[in-house]
C-alpha cells in the first residue's frame, strides 16, 4: 500500500526507506547468506582457491590477509597444518547442507508419518507414540549420541542417523495436535460418508492441511541441526578427519586460541550467519502462514 | 498415572542406553593396560561372572535396576569408587552452575521480553530481538571458546576453566562462574524473550487491556499488574524445562571450561566404558527431566485452571 507512493515520490531518503522497508518485509540478508551457502556447497571445487586437504607447513597458523604476516594464499589465515581456511569454509558447506538436508527429510518423513498416524487413528496407537516421544525427550541426546559414535566408529553416516532421530520428536507432536483439530472438520466427514478409506483420507485431506505446518517446523529445525551436528564435531563424536565440518575445524584451533585465533573464529561465524538465517526464515514463514503456531514454536 | 509413565519413561530411556553403551564393546577390554602382560583366560572370565557379563542383556539391566532401586549404583570399572561418591562429589558443580545461569536468564529474558512487547516495533524491540536471534543461533562451544579468547586470554578481565580454588574468598571464586553462566544462560534468556513477548502481545491485545487503560489506569501498572501477570505462564514453564536443560545440556560447556561437573564426568564415562556410571547419568538426567516435565504440567495447571491434566480427548 505505501509502495505506491513511495516509488512515486523519488528522493534519497524514501529510497532509503524503501530499502528498510523491502528489508522488513522480506528476509533479504537471510536468502543472501543462504544462497551463498548453496552456491558454495554445489561449486566448492570452483570457487574454492586451495584443496581443503593441502597441507603447508610454512604457512601453519598463518595469518588473515589483512593482518601483519598474512598473504593472499591464506585469505582468511591459515590452520594447523597450513591448510585454507576459507577453501575448507567452502568445502564444509557442502557437508553442513548435506548433513541438514537429508536428516530433516527423513526426520520429517518420520515424525509427519507418524503424527498423522497417532492423530487420525487415536486410541492405544496414539498413547504408544507419545510416550515414545516422551521417553525419546527424556534421553540426554549428546551423551546417547556419543555412545552411539562410540558403538559405531563416527563417520557421516552415524551422524545422519543420530540427527535423523534427533529431528523426527518435533514433527510428532505439532502434527498430531494439528491432525486432531483437522478431524473433526465437516470435509473430512463428508469424505469418511463417501466411503472414503483411512489411507486415503489421511493422505488426500488430512496431510494436505498439515503441510504449512510442516514447512515451519521444517525450517526452525534445520539450525538446531546444524548446531547439533556441530556440537557432535566438536566433542569427536561427529564426521570424522579430514572432512572440513565446521564444528571439527571449531574444536582444531581450541588450543592455539593466543596466537591463532582465526582458527576456531571463522568457522564459528560461519555457523551462527547459517543458523541465523535459517532460524530467521522459520520465524517469517511462521509469521506469514500461520500467526497462531506463535505460542507453540 | 503420569507418575506411572513417568517411572516407566525413565526405565525405558536407561533400558535403551545401557542396551547401546553394550554394543561399544567389552567393558573387560577397558581393563587389560597396553603396557602390562595381558590377563588370563580364567581371570578375564571371573569378572566377567563378577560384572554379570556372561547372561543375557536383559538380565544384566535387570540386575542393575535391582541395585538401584536398592540404592547401590556399584562402582566405576577403572578407580572401583561407588559411584554415588563420585556423583555426590562433581554434582554441586553442575548444579550451581545451572542455578547461576537460570537466574542470569530469567532476569535478562523476562523483563525483556515485557519491552519488547511494550515497546513493540521500536527501538527497543530491534534490540531485544536481535539479542534472541543471536542467543539461539550462536553455537555455545564457540561463544564459550570467544569469550574465553577475549576476556581471558586478550582482556586478562576474568578467569577460565575449572571452578577455581576452594580456598579462594567468595568474589574471586564467583569471577569463575561469571563466563559460563553467560554461555550457557544467553540461549535460554533468547527463549525466555520470546515467549514472554509473544504472550505479552497477545495479552495486550485483549479487551480487559483496552477496559483499564480507558478506566485510567497508568500505563506501568497496565503492564505489569494487568498484562504481565496475565502473560507469566508460558515463561514459568518455559523456566521449570530450562532448568532441566541447564543440568543436561552442560555438556559441552562444561568440556569448553574444564568445569569438573557431572556433564564431564558422564562424557568420561562413554569413552571409558564405564558402564555403571553412564547408566547412573544416563537415569539422573532423565529423572530429572521427567520430574521437571511433570513439575511443568502441574505449574500449567495449576496457574491456568481451564487446563486439567487428566486426558487429553479434544
Amino acid at each position: 500500500m505505501n509502495d505506491a507512493r513511495i516509488t512515486s515520490n523519488i528522493s534519497i531518503v524514501s529510497y532509503l526507506a524503501k530499502i528498510w522497508w523491502v528489508l522488513r518485509k522480506w528476509p533479504v540478508i537471510p536468502i543472501i547468506i543462504l544462497l551463498t551457502l548453496l552456491i558454495c556447497s554445489g561449486f566448492s571445487e570452483q570457487i574454492a582457491p586451495e584443496s581443503y586437504r593441502k597441507t603447508d607447513l610454512r604457512l601453519r597458523n598463518a595469518p588473515p590477509f589483512w593482518m601483519e604476516g598474512g598473504s593472499t594464499k591464506r585469505i582468511l589465515g591459515g590452520d594447523v597444518v597450513g591448510r585454507d581456511i576459507l577453501s575448507r569454509l567452502i568445502h564444509g558447506a557442502r557437508i553442513e547442507l548435506i548433513v541438514a538436508g537429508i536428516s530433516l527429510l527423513s526426520g520429517a518423513i518420520i515424525g509427519v508419518t507418524l503424527g498423522l498416524i497417532a492423530g487420525y487413528m487415536g486410541g492405544f496407537i496414539d498413547e504408544l507414540t507419545m510416550r515414545l516421544v516422551d521417553i525419546w525427550f527424556s534421553i540426554p541426546f549428546i551423551l546417547f549420541a556419543l555412545v552411539v559414535t562410540i558403538a559405531f566408529e563416527p563417520s557421516l553416516q552415524v551422524v545422519l542417523v543420530l540427527l535423523a532421530i534427533l529431528a523426527w520428536s518435533a514433527f510428532v507432536r505439532n502434527i498430531r495436535a494439528e491432525v486432531l483439530a483437522l478431524k473433526g472438520r465437516d470435509y473430512v466427514s463428508a469424505a469418511k460418508i463417501a466411503g472414503a478409506s483411512k489411507v486415503r483420507i489421511i493422505l488426500k485431506h488430512i496431510l494436505p492441511g498439515v503441510f504449512n505446518t510442516v514447512m515451519i517446523i521444517a525450517s526452525l529445525r534445520v539450525g538446531q541441526l546444524i548446531m547439533a551436528e556441530a556440537s557432535l564435531s566438536f566433542l569427536g563424536a561427529g564426521i570424522p578427519a579430514p572432512t572440513p565440518a565446521w564444528g571439527v575445524m571449531v574444536a582444531d584451533g581450541r588450543n592455539y586460541l593466543d596466537n591463532a585465533w582465526w582458527v576456531s573464529t571463522f568457522p564459528g561465524f560461519a555457523i551462527l550467519l547459517v543458523v541465523m538465517s535459517f532460524n530467521f526464515i522459520g520465524d517469517w514463514l511462521r509469521d506469514r502462514l500461520d500467526p497462531n503456531l506463535r505460542q507453540l514454536l | 498415572m503420569r507418575a506411572v509413565f513417568a517411572v516407566v519413561t525413565v526405565i525405558a530411556a536407561t533400558f535403551i542406553v545401557f542396551t547401546v553403551s553394550r554394543l561399544t564393546g567389552d567393558p573387560r577390554e577397558m581393563l587389560i593396560r597396553p603396557e602390562g602382560y595381558g590377563i588370563s583366560e580364567e581371570a578375564y572370565e571371573a569378572i566377567g561372572k563378577k560384572l554379570g557379563l556372561d547372561k543375557p542383556l536383559v538380565v544384566q539391566y535387570g540386575m542393575w535396576i535391582g541395585r538401584v532401586v536398592r540404592g547401590d549404583f556399584g562402582k566405576t570399572l577403572l578407580t572401583q569408587r561407588p559411584v554415588i561418591d563420585l556423583f555426590l562429589e562433581k554434582a554441586p558443580a553442575t548444579i550451581k552452575l545451572s542455578i547461576t545461569s537460570w537466574i542470569l536468564a530469567t532476569l535478562i529474558g523476562v523483563p525483556l521480553g515485557v519491552l519488547s512487547a511494550v515497546y513493540r516495533g521500536g527501538f527497543i524491540d530491534y534490540v531485544g530481538r536481535t539479542f534472541a536471534l543471536f542467543g539461539q543461533a550462536t553455537p555455545a562451544f564457540w561463544l564459550g571458546i570467544m569469550v574465553i579468547l577475549i576476556f581471558s586470554v586478550l582482556l586478562n578481565w576474568l578467569p577460565s576453566g575449572t571452578i577455581g580454588p576452594e580456598d579462594a574468598s567468595f568474589i574471586e571464586r564467583a569471577k569463575y562462574f561469571v563466563l559460563p553462566s553467560i554461555v550457557l544462560g544467553w540461549g535460554g534468556a533468547a527463549g525466555y524473550l520470546r515467549l514472554t513477548r509473544s504472550a505479552m502481545l497477545e495479552v495486550l491485545d485483549s479487551e480487559f487491556i483496552r477496559l483499564a487503560r480507558a478506566k485510567g489506569v497508568s500505563n506501568s501498572r497496565v503492564v505489569w499488574k494487568h498484562a504481565f501477570r496475565n502473560a507469566l505462564i508460558p515463561p514459568l514453564t518455559f523456566s521449570a524445562l530450562l532448568m532441566a536443560f541447564f543440568l543436561n545440556g552442560q555438556v559441552v560447556i562444561e568440556v569448553v571450561f574444564s568445569w569438573p561437573g557431572l556433564g564431564r564426568l558422564a562424557t568420561e564415562s562413554v569413552f571409558e566404558n564405564d558402564f555403571n556410571t553412564l547408566s547412573t547419568a544416563v537415569l539422573f538426567f532423565a529423572a530429572l527431566f521427567s520430574l521437571t516435565a511433570f513439575i511443568a504440567d502441574v505449574l500449567y495447571a495449576t496457574i491456568d485452571p481451564r487446563i486439567r491434566l487428566t486426558g487429553h480427548k479434544e
